[in-house]
């Protein structure tokens, strides 16, 4: 089974507004997935059909073969799927460490016990680093730690497919070289990895595979360096005019 | 910390050994004011699980009150069924009742399915009123308790605090067990608890339905306590209001916040509303908005926190616009 | 027969689109549940009633008055109680409005006790007759003034500035912020309007029937009926949705009886609730 997740003409409708058209692709076991496109290409839309959040207007999503279309949110989760929100999405009135628990508790169909899971959680978030800060209140920790404890509890769901969206957002550079060195790690251990990202130098710097989105539609797909040098993703993601000036810029050099 | 977690504990083990030989030094009237207190805190609790723990604010929850105390009093007068049994199928007759209402209802949001339950009360009330096996606007009598209403004063006494006590045992259970954690994230954040794997529909029921369990053997014991009930007084909107005062001053979604709120607050009804009839709701009204304006999150997070002047201000700012 | 209960329900939903669109507003806007609203319409009706114990004049003359104190009430009550809390969830600001409808309806006990009280103008009982139907004349005008309240406050949120920028908070109170527009005014305002909307249709209602203190509570369904099935904020909804309400009630009370009034209204809120929470028009137009 080396292709974990697979979508097949994907396209999801709001009304009159299409935000992603046909979309096909296929995420292998194992491998480190970028998702790229301008704002409003249809990225985080389409992690939120893969979730179970929207319904699909047309088109398939498999899991491990599985069928993913009707099934509900908490379903896709027990599958296999774990998720780290944009917006960071934290209990608000819970610490870090209940945070953490929820997702090991209820991400796996089964149940264990809750000494079990605190011991699992406190690994993990050593792991990410929050280790000191667990008994802590949300409100006592800054942004960078909510997205690291939402990364945390993901983990702590046990995916096979780590869906990750714009977790770097607002972090400085050394944070930023922080969660990349975790991603990989979380990477090596298994754990297949779609992200979704704006700053270049990660998702260029980490990902096997990437695929671009623009207006809903999928543009280019292939390997980091492919995607570099695609004139449609330059075109779309930097505007035709900067493309217009590489282009001038190429004539002028020859 | 180890040392004041004995203390806490020996504090509760008296406190519980007090209110267990208490009755035998009082007269009528103070056992009945603790009868009274004893069934707010079992009502402050129930919509704590619902409302505190779960985040579904249930104003309306008094229906199942009513139902209770409805169920009691047919199955006793027109049935003749014994006491016990008729509390049973009120208790499991409401928690059937929610879990079937639930399937509507629980689906509204926030302020929509406090106004449902709102709407739910109304109408109960209004149909009670206008069946005759009910008994209609009259109320039912029910038969009188054997021993008469010293015995009675005693039973109910001891039925309320045991009540209660498996009330707050619930709770507790609850707060520690992982339908604590999955009450929590539905109140917290819904659409994330079940992108996390939990499927709201089952635990949310799961709430209600404990809810109503206690709420109606509340009212089952007070419809056979009080010997007489009609629609206008256990189908009453204040009582639902009362109950979420106290489990807001005591502290929403704690074990026994709700149940310090329910004693001060009716200890304080007691004994100064009863001399200020005219002013009672006036009295009642200024509490509830200086409650929520200053201690929006109860008294036990105030005592956690350590109580000040400057703390008090400083909580309003967070809600303030 | 049957015209005549559909008028008298239209005539009835006139009043209850008006009442309704007072709750709506704040409920759409502030996202509070104003349960004090009903007890805010009855005091503007003990207005009337005081002002016609001292001075014999005509009810409708004191509307403005009724209007103009419920104005200030609301706005002294948003501005010093209830934007303490705004902010602060469901569970609080509703605990909060209850407790101030406590106040009020004590107040009203201590002033004007608990006996009903009427106004009983001279045109009472007068109707006139056409296409075979009674119509009385209080009906018609209080329709007619509900109906041109909430036409205007419908201009008055979509035409005015002062208007669009309550739209503005409704929507985003933090971007609204951003755009210099105080949320603070803005609350109170609504809130003040809302109250002096409800104050108008207290003198109205006195008109018709007469009140206690506690006749507000039995607004609450209603008020809650038409802010949902007309969409929360939206005031053509809430019109729309206020007369169905007034000719469902008209209808159920002619086939069902009187005594069923009250459950028929709780049943067709709850299916509202339940079927068309998003309104007749399905969407939601503030927010």
């Amino acid at each position: 089974m080396n292709i974990l997740l697979e979508g097949k003409r994907v396209t999801k409708n709001f009304g009159g507004l299409n935000a992603l058209r046909d979309v096909n692709f296929e995420i292998r076991r194992g491998e480190i997935f970028g998702l790229i496109g301008p704002n409003g290409s249809g990225k985080t839309t389409l992690l939120n059909i893969i979730n179970g959040i929207f319904p699909l207007t047309g088109g398939e999503i498999y899991f491990e073969g599985k069928r993913l279309n009707d099934l509900k949110p908490y379903q896709i989760t027990h599958l296999g799927i774990g998720r780290a929100f944009q917006i960071v999405r934290v209990f608000e009135g819970m610490t870090v460490k209940e945070n953490a628990l929820v997702g090991s508790l209820f991400g796996v169909k089964e149940r264990k016990s809750i000494s079990q899971a605190i011991k699992e959680v406190e690994e993990i978030l050593d792991f990410v680093g929050l280790g000191p800060k667990m008994n802590y209140q949300i409100s006592e920790i800054t942004i960078a730690d909510r997205k690291r404890l939402e990364l945390a509890r993901a983990l702590a769901m046990h995916p096979k497919l780590l869906l990750l969206d714009e977790v770097m957002a607002g972090l400085n550079p050394k944070e930023i070289e922080g969660l990349m060195e975790i991603i990989l790690t979380v990477n090596k251990k298994g754990v297949t990895i779609l992200i979704i990202e704006h700053v270049m130098k990660a998702v260029m710097g980490i990902s096997h595979r990437i695929m671009v989105l623009h207006q809903g539609k999928k543009i280019a797909i292939g390997s980091p360096k492919e995607i570099a040098e695609d004139e449609e993703v330059i075109k779309s993601y930097l505007g035709e005019r900067f493309a217009q000036r590489k282009i001038q810029k190429e004539e002028w050099n020859n | 910390m180890g040392n004041w977690r004995k203390r806490k504990n020996y504090l509760f083990v008296g406190i519980f050994l007090l209110f267990l030989f208490v009755p035998l030094f009082l007269r009528g009237y103070w056992i009945r004011l603790l009868t009274n207190m004893f069934m707010f805190a079992v009502l402050a609790e129930s919509v704590n699980i619902i409302a505190g723990y779960c985040g579904y604010l249930a104003l309306g929850n008094m229906f199942f009150f009513g139902l209770g105390a409805y169920t009691v009093a047919v199955l006793m007068t027109k049935f003749s069924f014994p006491f016990y049994c008729s509390l049973l199928i009120a208790g499991f007759g409401a928690s059937f009742f929610a879990m079937v209402v639930g399937l509507p209802i629980l689906r509204l949001k926030g302020q929509y399915f406090l106004m449902a339950t709102v709407g739910l009360l109304e109408l109960l009330r209004e149909i009670t009123t206008n069946l005759s096996l009910t008994g209609g606007g009259q109320g039912i009598t029910l038969p009188i308790f054997p021993g008469g209403a010293s015995a009675a004063n005693y039973f109910f006494y001891y039925y309320m605090f045991f009540l209660m006590i498996l009330s707050i045992l619930c709770t507790f259970y609850i707060s520690k067990s992982h339908f604590g954690f999955a009450f929590r994230a539905i109140k917290f954040d819904e659409d994330a608890a079940s992108v996390i794997g939990i499927n709201p529909t089952p635990y949310k029921t799961l709430a209600w339905s404990i809810s109503a369990f206690f709420t109606a053997l509340t009212g089952g014991g007070y419809a056979y306590w009080m010997t007489y009930i009609d629609p206008g007084e256990v189908y009453q909107i204040m009582p639902s209001v009362k109950m979420y005062l106290m489990m807001v001053l005591g502290g929403a979604g704690t074990v026994l916040g709700p149940i310090a709120g329910a004693f001060f607050i009716e200890l304080i009804s007691e004994l100064v509303w009863g001399k200020f009839l005219e002013l009672h709701l006036l009295i009642l009204g200024l509490v509830l908005v200086l409650v929520v304006i200053f201690t929006p999150k109860g008294f036990i997070d105030l005592i956690h926190k350590g109580l000040s002047p400057s703390k008090l201000l400083l909580g309003i700012k967070a809600n303030k616009v | 027969m049957l015209i005549q209960v559909l008028v008298n329900g239209f005539l009835q939903g006139g009043f209850y689109a008006c009442i309704g669109v007072s709750f709506s507003i704040v409920f759409g806007i502030m996202k509070i549940i104003n349960l004090a609203q009903g007890t805010q319409i009855i005091l503007g009706a003990y207005i009337t009633y005081t002002i016609c114990q001292f001075i014999r004049i005509d009810p409708f003359l004191t509307l403005p008055f009724a209007t103009i104190s419920l104005f200030f009430l609301g706005y002294f009550i948003q501005k010093y109680i209830i934007n303490l809390v705004a902010k602060g969830g469901l569970v609080i600001t509703s605990l909060l409005t209850f407790g101030l409808n406590l106040i009020l309806i004590n107040i009203a006990l201590l002033i004007w006790k608990a006996d009903f009280r009427g106004t009983n103008p001279w045109y009472m009982g007068m109707s006139f007759e056409i296409w075979g139907m009674t119509i009385p004349y209080v009906r018609l005008i209080i329709f007619i003034i509900a109906i041109l309240f909430t036409l205007s406050l419908d201009f008055f949120f979509r035409k005015t500035e002062t208007g669009n920028s309550i739209q503005a908070t409704a929507l985003n109170p933090k971007a609204a912020q951003l755009m210099g527009i105080d949320i603070g005014k803005t609350y109170c305002l609504t809130f003040a309007i809302s109250s002096a909307i409800g104050g108008a249709m207290g003198t109205l209602f006195i008109l018709a029937k007469p009140i206690s203190p506690f006749t507000g509570g039995d607004f609450l369904i209603i008020l809650f009926s038409v802010a949902i099935l007309g969409g929360l904020g939206s005031i053509p909804g809430a019109l729309i949705a206020g007369i169905i309400l007034g000719m469902v009630e008209s209808f159920s009370v002619m086939f069902f009886g009187i005594e069923y009034q009250k459950i028929m209204l709780n049943l067709v809120y709850l299916l509202i609730l339940i079927f068309l929470p998003k309104g007749l028009l399905g969407k939601r137009f503030y927010g």
